[in-house]
């Protein structure tokens, strides 16, 4: 069993993966199709493959993280060398990685916290702008201006939590669609910022002089120029995914969940519920500013159509989709929803209702998500077979000693 | 240690005075006066919509009072919302129950002992490895509390709290306040929808709760008259938002205020 299961795990991660690469190189849309089908009935059939006790794969995952994450490591790397003979499905996974990125970010507030954001672009948007304006205007080398951007995002999510975080469910909705029309608007309006015609010339990430938009050439080996930023957006997402994952398996994750099931019942626990949803603000809306950044400095040119009402939806569709609360599940959900839309680009102008029939069939149907969320385990607390009593139960007199 | 019975303290911990509060033109509750102190159980009775709940809602803070005063341990925290307060030592459960039903048992629990204390929010990203031993250690504090209460419960701490029965649900709340380690704990009706075998039970384990916790005080609404006579130190009886009496259970039973609010004339 032991010697099996690293084997097991990595037979899942290259059957998901290979076949993902298979449906981006198919060109033919019926053949797509197809694969995708296969690739769903793979996916369970692997998952139930490699399922433990409780149905899912995740306890076996989290015995053998080593293999799993090094496995998905070594595979990641080595896609762009698959994709080479079609760089421009390598960009569609940067912009994966970007959504991905950002919807880690948004996870924080919709999933967690059930804050229900459908203005993120317009926080997206400040990190974007911020960073452009400073690497462009002011010459600051885009490493820097990428964290700056994060941070104003971030700021700018703590200002609109301050009113928003006294609202709740729809209420909250609605403060924050509107902030992302006025910001919208604002970058129409704006002719500093480029208004309608956006920014250009949004200066790239570069190593020693080496736009990151170059080709890159390692050897004999070469790669399109779309493999720079599909590295880098791996390890942004890798920083992400870390950080996001340890919020929720320590006290915030669990106290946005607390906020999520009843707030006035945490509010009586002694947390500052306004202060709670500040930082779910200001935390989740720094991954969205980044992300933002990084689009600006990979693609060189942001517009106000990059961050319209509709990439907010998406990003919450995302969510829900792959699993709210469940940062793999949002990684999924992020990742579907990009390359799909992409394949069948014939039929986009249907690409609104796409989202739309998503969340309401999955709200539906699996209002958990593809990958529902896990019941936090402690080390310290040994999970127990079900109904194991306890074989003498405590006398009444005996007073605890503390 | 328990050394017979403590003086009385010079500030007690909790006394409540004149406190009113209205709702358009109707006085929820109307100039009511509580005092209570550590290691006592005080019982508050009265038919429905007498004020009960309200007054509940005012002392942790749900609802700012628009006259009286609330002093918690000597400290005046007359009009601080519900988190300050249950910071200061007051723990409560509601009528109908208010647990986190979509997380584990063991994760209730464990909200109810982190929920008081100072939330770095950085510090998983700052300090990850303190702050997962943290979590770890309150987790098995918590668990080491549900073992201590509800043993039933611990051996079912990973499963959802929404799994679990209406009596269940009640007794786990209770476990969830209590591990705040409250110096004040506000019972709302713990006996409620529970039959008699479940009501007997449930005294036991305030009992058995009152003899390992000697300190903790606490007031508890209650329709149950057996629960009353059987726990209450003092018994405070509450009539269209005002107190109409105070006293041991038999005086208050013997008062014709009192049989006329539960009877009618």
């Amino acid at each position: 069993m032991s010697l099996t299961a690293p084997f097991r795990i990595l037979a899942l991660e290259v059957v998901i993966l290979g076949l993902t690469v298979a449906f981006l190189l198919t060109e033919r849309l019926m053949l797509s199709a197809l694969w995708l089908g296969v690739g769903i009935l793979a996916a369970v059939g692997a998952s139930r493959w490699t399922a433990g006790e409780d149905g899912t794969p995740w306890a076996l995952l989290a015995t053998h993280r080593g293999w799993a994450v090094g496995g998905l490591v070594v595979l990641l790397l080595a896609v762009p060398l698959l994709l080479r003979s079609s760089p421009y499905w390598l960009f569609v996974l940067v912009l994966a990685g970007v959504h991905a990125l950002m919807a880690v970010g948004l996870n924080v507030q919709v999933g967690s916290a059930d804050m229900v954001n459908l203005g993120f672009a317009g926080f997206t948007a400040i990190g974007a702008y911020t960073s452009a304006i400073l690497s462009r205007g002011l010459g600051l080398s885009p490493w820097l201006s990428l964290w700056i951007g994060g941070l104003a995002a971030a700021a700018v999510g703590v200002a609109v939590g301050l009113p928003a975080a006294r609202t709740r469910g729809y209420s909250f909705s609605l403060v924050t669609i509107a902030f992302g029309i006025i910001v919208y608007l604002s970058l129409i309006n704006l002719p500093a910022v480029g208004g309608p015609s956006g920014l250009g010339s949004i200066p790239p990430f570069s190593i020693g002089g080496t736009s990151l938009r170059s080709a890159l050439s390692v050897a004999d080996l070469h790669l399109p120029p779309q493999a720079g930023s599909y590295y880098l957006v791996l390890g942004l997402l890798a920083l992400a995914v870390t950080s996001a994952l340890r919020l929720h398996r320590s006290v915030p994750g669990l106290v946005w969940n607390a906020l999520r099931e009843d707030e006035i019942a945490t509010k009586v626990l002694g947390v500052d519920v306004v202060r709670a949803k500040l930082w779910a603000m200001g935390l989740g809306t720094f991954f969205g500013g980044i992300a933002g950044a990084f689009y600006a400095h990979t693609v060189g040119f942001i517009a106000p159509d990059n961050f319209t009402f509709l990439h907010s939806v998406m990003l919450v569709s995302m969510v829900i989709l792959g699993g709210a609360d469940n940062v793999a599940g949002v990684l999924l959900g992020a990742v579907v929803l990009t390359i799909i839309p992409e394949k069948f680009r014939a039929f986009q102008d249907y690409r609104l209702l796409l989202y739309g029939v998503v969340l309401v069939v999955m709200l539906h149907l699996r209002p958990q998500g593809l990958l529902p969320r896990v019941v936090r385990t402690y080390a310290s607390v040994p999970r127990r077979p079900e109904g194991a009593r306890r074989p003498e139960p405590v006398a009444a007199d005996t007073v605890a000693v503390r | 240690m328990l050394d017979g019975l403590s003086p009385l303290q010079p500030t007690p911990l909790l006394s409540a005075e004149d406190l009113t509060i209205r709702f358009g033109g109707l006085t929820a509750v109307d100039g009511v006066s509580l005092r209570l102190e550590g290691g006592e159980l005080v019982a508050i009775i009265g038919p429905n919509g007498s004020g009960k709940t309200t007054l509940f809602n005012i002392l942790n803070g749900i609802y700012r009072p628009h006259a009286g005063r609330i002093l918690l341990k000597g400290e005046d925290v007359t009009g601080l919302p519900a988190d300050q307060i249950a910071r200061r030592g007051v723990g409560r459960t509601f009528q109908i129950s208010r647990l986190f039903l979509d997380l584990s048992v063991l994760d209730n629990v464990l909200l109810g002992r982190v929920g008081t204390n100072r939330l770095a929010w950085l510090a998983p990203l700052l300090r990850p490895k303190q702050a997962a031993e943290e979590l770890a250690d309150h987790a098995a504090r918590a668990y080491a509390l549900l073992e201590e209460w509800a043993p039933d419960l611990a051996a079912r701490c990973y499963r959802p709290a929404r799994e679990l029965t209406l009596v269940e649900r009640r007794r786990l709340e209770i476990c969830r306040a209590l591990a705040s380690d409250p110096d004040l704990l506000l019972l709302d009706e713990p006996s409620a929808g529970m039959d008699a075998r479940e009501t007997r039970e449930l005294m036991e384990e305030i009992r058995r709760l009152r003899v390992r916790r000697p300190e903790i005080g606490i007031a508890l609404i209650e329709h149950d008259m057996s629960v009353v006579r059987g726990l209450a130190d003092r018994v405070v009886v509450l009539n269209y938002g005002r107190k109409i009496a105070e006293g041991t259970f038999d005086e208050v039973a013997a008062s014709r205020e009192v049989r006329e609010a539960y009877l009618g004339t």
